[in-house]
């Protein structure tokens, strides 16, 4: 009970960004240089398809009122209408969106499994030979786009090992779980060096915290004194991390998808950039703005449940 | 004669650091009786607190011991590995820490966390050690203890929470309580209400005791003796009584005089200036002749070396048979 | 524009140093190696047209796709362009619109954050709301939606990160300015008569600018990795301008016989922000030592 109480509090407190979304997204076709009616078509610009789409988008109403009119459609659901598909960008979107959610899940899970075991080793003793070791790893892995590794991952793994399919997302439960592994890897290469960076200096923290401190002092077992005190506190803290960064894990899912070709909100979103489908880029870009708030939400919820500072109460 | 709880032998702790190797504790030796309650004095940075640290195994990763022992009850603990030295320490000794906010883990309940050392060291099952814990609780005067053995550290005041660090303490069941600082973080009242407990423990249970602070106030009403550190060394202990009448160290005589007394109506009160030495630097003289008032010309050869002065006491100055004239010489200065 | 808003922590990352002579003032072997490196690469890119014969855009169409060694040493593509031109070149464009990239948002995101910080008030809770709104959205989202919509072209590329990026710099500087402006010279100033713009400039901004700086390093990094990404979707600098990005993207096609047409662009990547992150790092380590 006290959950949903707390997800009402902070729905009601994350209102104000959720409208900033919209505003940011309204204005975006206001930047078109030019008029944007027939810069957006292009060469399928004819004067009744200019005017047509004038009236579609109101671009004739005085500016609040479009953005009025604008938010009332996406509150409703009503994301507009794709120029290339003629369908609802709803429906786009729905149909786009389970293989963004599994690469997303997927990459968080690869980036806690590869991240928190090099910020363990590194913590382990700090300034020692394995810290030094792992500090290699932002040192190198900022410089690796996304891209590349993704690219990397598919020579060895797809196409000269032949363990994984080089791409697309395959039609049933096991073919999705191998064609998200490479994918879900780069996403957590991607991530590892802001990840390991972050989770190590909270180990630390535990670490050298006065309470292990007096946990040794009462002659309490390394292991027990790892599992009770540092591996709680430690996760508690890992969980910000990880929420903290969502926004870039969902970015990196965006442009991971393209490289393996995942039918996802990512390749969804490109495409329609290259064929000049406003509506549906809009569309995307407010789904994801607003998955990127959810997400966050529940690892907010999760931080709360774990810490009793803050309290689900609270 | 019974052995001593604790005895430290000529221990010497090194810190590697950038500007090179701290030689933050150059020889200390001293030794707690059971029963007994040692006072370890110094200001910031004298040693005292890694000295603490060094006799639980619990120095922060550079420091390191390089000389010297430590015995419990006789056994050279510095020369066992260090499971079996967290288990020979920890079955006498207990450490009481000076934050206990920080001291206390932020996540669990402070019942579990008094309740961890019977369960996990001392064989108690479960249950039983939630009751120990809450006997604990009511030992160290924290009110309605079942309800606030639920609590967690952050709903506690701070004087309760010290209670708790207390209790933890005395969860392990030892015979020497180790204080780093217990009464710092507190304010007057609080402080006088731990000191009492902490008393009162001492005196219900023969708990020895070895308390480091740099509050002379305090040492001067809990303590037996009295051990004085400057620069990583002891340059003078001996009773509580005889330390604080008849000072026979500059540095104890400058310490006490820095502290009001209600009895003296119109006292000039000594301030030490200057600071301690840089303990990079090898110590040739006495390291305390920059900001002694009493320093005559000799005092910049050799260190002066703990001399011996009958009775159990000691003194690291080279003029210590001076030391009679000094509250007149003080006099000349203030 | 990164992932994480946080102040970046100012924590030695040179192995050498714990045990290397504690007298290294002016050169940590950080900061060393990382100046080496990039400075390497400027004289590539500057010496470009020393190294290679051939121009990054010629075409040799009876030579595409030549495979490693011979009168082409990293092979070419397609169109029979030589890699290793591309590549020098590359390295040019990649590394100008890095900096620049990173320039605009630092002074408009500090000049912002500096005077909300001091100013407070309603221009601090409007700005804030801003950051508040563009934040929400990943990076990446935000300028590959803005490049679209601006249309081709490096200015649009500026302008788009530059609308995302100043985000971080203005955060920042806030929060330092908020500190501050509560330390005594800057009461004191106050308390003096100083016109505000003068304490702004003179007092504050040596002081609050260094958090900046030092985000700054691994924003290069991170602009450079931005402007290769968009290259490889085909939205950074318009061709046929060389460029890290498409050079990947046009390998990827040969990725199973000719793998390395994009593995060799990555690799220069990497290398660039290897140097870039040892410079970053020597330059904490720098700033610490004082």
């Amino acid at each position: 009970m006290a959950y949903l109480a707390f997800i009402g509090r902070r729905m009601w407190q994350l209102l104000p960004v959720l409208f900033g979304i919209t505003l940011v997204v309204f204005f975006m076709i206001h930047l078109i240089p030019g008029d944007p009616a027939s810069t957006l078509l292009g060469n399928r610009s004819t004067p009744q398809a200019v005017a047509a789409l004038r009236s579609q988008f109101g671009l004739d109403e005085p500016l609040y009122q479009q953005y009025l009119d604008f938010l009332g459609r996406v509150v409703r659901g009503d994301l507009g209408s794709s120029f290339v598909y003629k369908s609802p960008v709803r429906d786009l979107v729905q149909g786009r969106i389970s293989a963004t959610l599994w690469l997303l899940g997927m990459g968080a899970l690869f980036s806690l499994l590869l991240s928190v075991p090099l910020a363990v080793l590194a913590a382990s003793r700090k300034g020692g030979a394995r810290d030094q070791a792992v500090r290699i790893v932002p040192l190198i892995g900022l410089g690796m786009p996304a891209v590349w590794v993704g690219l990397m991952l598919q020579l060895f793994f797809a196409l000269k090992l032949g363990w994984f399919p080089v791409s697309g997302f395959g039609a049933s439960f096991g073919e999705h779980v191998r064609s998200i592994v490479l994918p879900a890897i780069t996403i957590a290469v991607a991530l590892a060096p802001i990840l390991v960076r972050s989770l190590r200096t909270s180990l630390l923290e535990v670490l050298d915290s006065d309470y292990v401190l007096t946990a040794r002092a009462k002659g309490i077992s390394r292991g027990r004194l790892l599992v009770r005190h540092a591996l709680r506190n430690a996760a508690v803290s890992s969980v910000t991390v990880l929420g903290v960064n969502i926004a870039y894990l969902v970015g990196a899912t965006v442009i991971v998808e393209r490289v393996f070709a995942l039918p996802g909100l990512g390749t969804l979103m490109l495409e329609s950039i290259y064929s000049r489908d406003f509506p549906v880029v809009q569309g995307v870009v407010i789904v994801i703005a607003v998955l990127v708030v959810l997400v966050n939400l529940a690892t907010d919820l999760a931080h709360a449940s774990l810490d009793p500072r803050v309290g689900v109460e609270a | 004669m019974s052995t001593p709880l604790l005895q430290v032998e000529d221990l010497h702790i090194d810190v590697p650091t950038r500007r090179g190797l701290l030689h933050a504790v150059r020889g200390v030796s001293f030794q707690v009786s059971p029963g007994e309650a040692l006072g370890l004095v110094g200001e910031s940075g004298c040693g005292k607190s890694l000295t603490l640290r060094a006799i639980l195994d619990l120095l922060p990763h550079p420091a390191e011991i390089v000389r010297g022992r430590v015995l419990v009850d006789g056994v050279d603990v510095t020369a066992l590995d260090r499971a079996a030295r967290r288990k020979a320490v920890s079955a006498s000794i207990s450490m009481v820490f000076q934050d206990s906010m920080t001291a206390l883990n932020p996540l669990m309940r402070i019942g579990d966390q008094i309740a961890e050392a019977p369960m996990a060291r001392l064989g108690y099952s479960r249950s039983a050690s939630r009751v120990r814990a809450v006997e604990l609780l009511r030992q160290v005067g924290v009110p309605d203890p079942e309800r606030r053995a639920r609590a967690y550290p952050h709903q506690l005041s701070g004087g309760l929470r010290q209670r708790v660090v207390i209790a933890i303490a005395l969860s392990c069941e030892p015979r020497l309580l180790l204080c780093d600082e217990p009464t710092t973080a507190l304010d007057v009242t609080i402080q006088a209400q731990v000191l009492q407990l902490l008393q009162g423990l001492r005196r219900e249970s023969d708990l020895a005791m070895l308390l480091v602070t740099h509050d002379l106030a305090v040492v001067s009403e809990t303590c037996d003796r009295l051990a004085v550190m400057y620069a990583g060394r002891v340059v003078e202990d001996g009773s509580i009584g005889q330390l604080v009448l008849e000072p026979r160290h500059p540095y104890t005589f400058s310490l006490l005089r820095s502290v009001p007394d209600p009895d003296e109506v119109r006292q000039r009160l000594l301030t030490i200036p200057g600071a301690p030495p840089d303990l990079v630097q090898p110590v040739r003289s006495c390291p305390f002749q920059p900001r002694c008032i009493f320093g005559k010309p000799d005092c910049g050869g050799a260190e002066p070396v703990l001399f011996e002065l009958g009775g159990a006491r000691h003194s690291a100055c080279h003029h210590v048979d001076d030391a009679l004239s000094w509250a007149d010489l003080a006099k000349v200065h203030a | 524009m990164t992932a994480v808003v946080e102040r970046p922590e100012l924590e030695p990352a040179d192995p050498a140093v714990l045990v290397v002579a504690p007298r290294a003032r002016r050169l940590n072997p950080t900061l060393l190696a990382g100046l080496v490196l990039l400075g390497l690469l400027l004289l590539a890119a500057i010496f470009a047209p020393l190294l290679t014969p051939y121009g990054p855009t010629t075409q040799d169409l009876s030579n595409s796709l030549a495979p490693l060694g011979g009168k082409h040493l990293l092979g070419t593509d397609q169109l029979g362009r030589d890699t290793l031109s591309r590549l020098l070149y590359g390295a040019r464009t990649d590394l100008r619109v890095g900096f620049l990239a990173v320039l605009f948002p630092f002074i408009i995101g500090s000049v912002l954050g500096l005077v909300i910080g001091y100013r407070g008030g309603l221009l601090d809770t409007l700005v804030m709301r801003l950051v508040d709104m563009v934040i929400a959205f990943p990076f990446y989202v935000l300028v590959i939606a803005l490049v679209f919509v601006l249309g081709p072209g490096t200015r649009n590329i500026y302008i788009a990160i530059t609308a995302v990026g100043w985000v971080a710099y203005c955060r920042i500087v806030r929060g330092e300015v908020l500190v501050a402006k509560q330390q005594e010279y800057a009461l004191a100033a106050r308390a003096g008569g100083v016109p505000t713009w003068r304490i702004l400039l003179r007092h504050l901004l040596p002081n609050v600018i260094v958090q900046a700086v030092v985000y700054s390093m691994s924003d290069i990094v991170l602009s450079i990795l931005a402007i290769v990404t968009l290259g490889y979707l085909g939205l950074g600098v318009p061709p046929p301008a060389p460029d890290w990005g498409s050079m990947i993207a046009d390998g990827q096609q040969f990725l199973l016989d000719k793998w390395w047409l994009t593995t060799i662009p990555g690799v220069a990547v990497v290398i660039t922000g290897l140097g870039l992150s040892l410079l970053g790092d020597g330059i904490v380590e720098r700033v610490k030592q004082t």
